[in-house]
């Protein structure tokens, strides 16, 4: 077993293929436990993000659940101004807002909308308006799964600040203890979690537009040989 | 876009908690470029308190409803 500062490296930690010092394993754990509420919501909103990518036409289908619920958004070009949109589906339920897929009509066509409901009694809501349009457009399919996108962005950008938020930790109490294998190790714990994320999505996003393009191509051929 | 010295900030869970929204929510809307966070010494984001005063539309340096309630 190898040694470093005289202590043995026997401990694992996940996502870690080196194994840690007793004094590291305890400023990993001081240093996770800052973000570790963090990191379990980076977990669930991962999990959530997969059904979004795995079949995003089903949401534009009316969930019974929120059978004439809207919402009202404010207008881009005048605040005063009131959106109304009926919402179709949830996509993200988090602890404190629902993300929806709405719709509405806009002239001839439908639009449809990704939009975050805050709760009506946030400190947010009451000064912004309870809800926002995240992004918006003609095919429901389309504006989900770029919102899925968008959203896998954002988990990476949460994962890369909860190592910074780890590092404060390390760093200001463990710094005398040489902990760069501590920070590492934090480092890729969440560099995996957001990063398996990603590749699942666009995993299933390529074998979404192979199937799209094969179903095509049979259309094609069957279209040539009718 | 370092935080100044004489005010520390908050870190992105205590001004989302603040905010009274997720932490997820919150990094979404430094993406969209409608909050501005500072990096603190190691990196980490922090969101000062004229910035929550900014996202809440309020007088800067008037009290937090979170701080009166304590």
């Amino acid at each position: 077993m190898l040694k470093r500062d005289g202590q043995m490296c026997k401990y694992n930690v996940p996502g870690f293929v080196g194994r840690l010092t007793r004094a590291e394993f305890d400023a990993y754990n001081e240093a996770f436990d800052v973000i570790k509420d963090e990191f379990a919501a980076l977990e669930q909103i991962k999990n959530d993000l997969k059904a979004l990518t795995a079949d995003p036409g089903i949401f534009q289908i009316p969930d019974s659940h929120f059978g004439g619920q809207f919402v009202e958004t404010q207008a881009d070009e005048r605040a005063d101004l009131k959106v109304h949109w009926n919402v179709c589906s949830r996509l993200l339920k988090l602890s404190h807002s629902d993300v929806l897929l709405c719709e509405r009509m806009a002239g001839d066509e439908k639009e449809f909308a990704v939009i975050e409901r805050y709760r009506t009694d946030s400190p947010y809501a009451r000064a912004n308006g309870n809800a926002a349009v995240l992004l918006s457009g003609n095919d429901p399919a389309l504006v989900v799964q770029d919102y899925a996108a968008n959203a896998q962005h954002t988990l990476r950008f949460m994962a890369s600040n909860m190592v910074g938020m780890a590092q404060t930790v390390v760093w200001e109490r463990f710094a005398s203890q040489n902990p760069s294998r501590v920070i590492r190790a934090i480092s890729d714990r969440c560099a995996q979690a957001a990063g398996e994320a990603q590749n699942e999505i666009q995993m299933q996003i390529l074998e979404r537009r192979m199937a799209q393009r094969q179903a095509m191509g049979q259309r094609q051929s069957m279209g040539q040989s009718a | 876009m370092n935080a100044q010295n004489d005010e520390k900030g908050a870190s992105i869970s205590q001004a989302a908690k603040r905010l009274g929204m997720d932490s997820f929510s919150l990094y979404g809307l430094i993406q969209l470029d409608k909050v501005r966070p500072q990096r603190a010494r190691w990196g980490e984001l922090v969101i000062l308190q004229v910035e929550m005063d900014r996202i809440l539309q309020r007088p800067s340096g008037a009290p937090d409803n979170a701080e009166k309630a304590r």
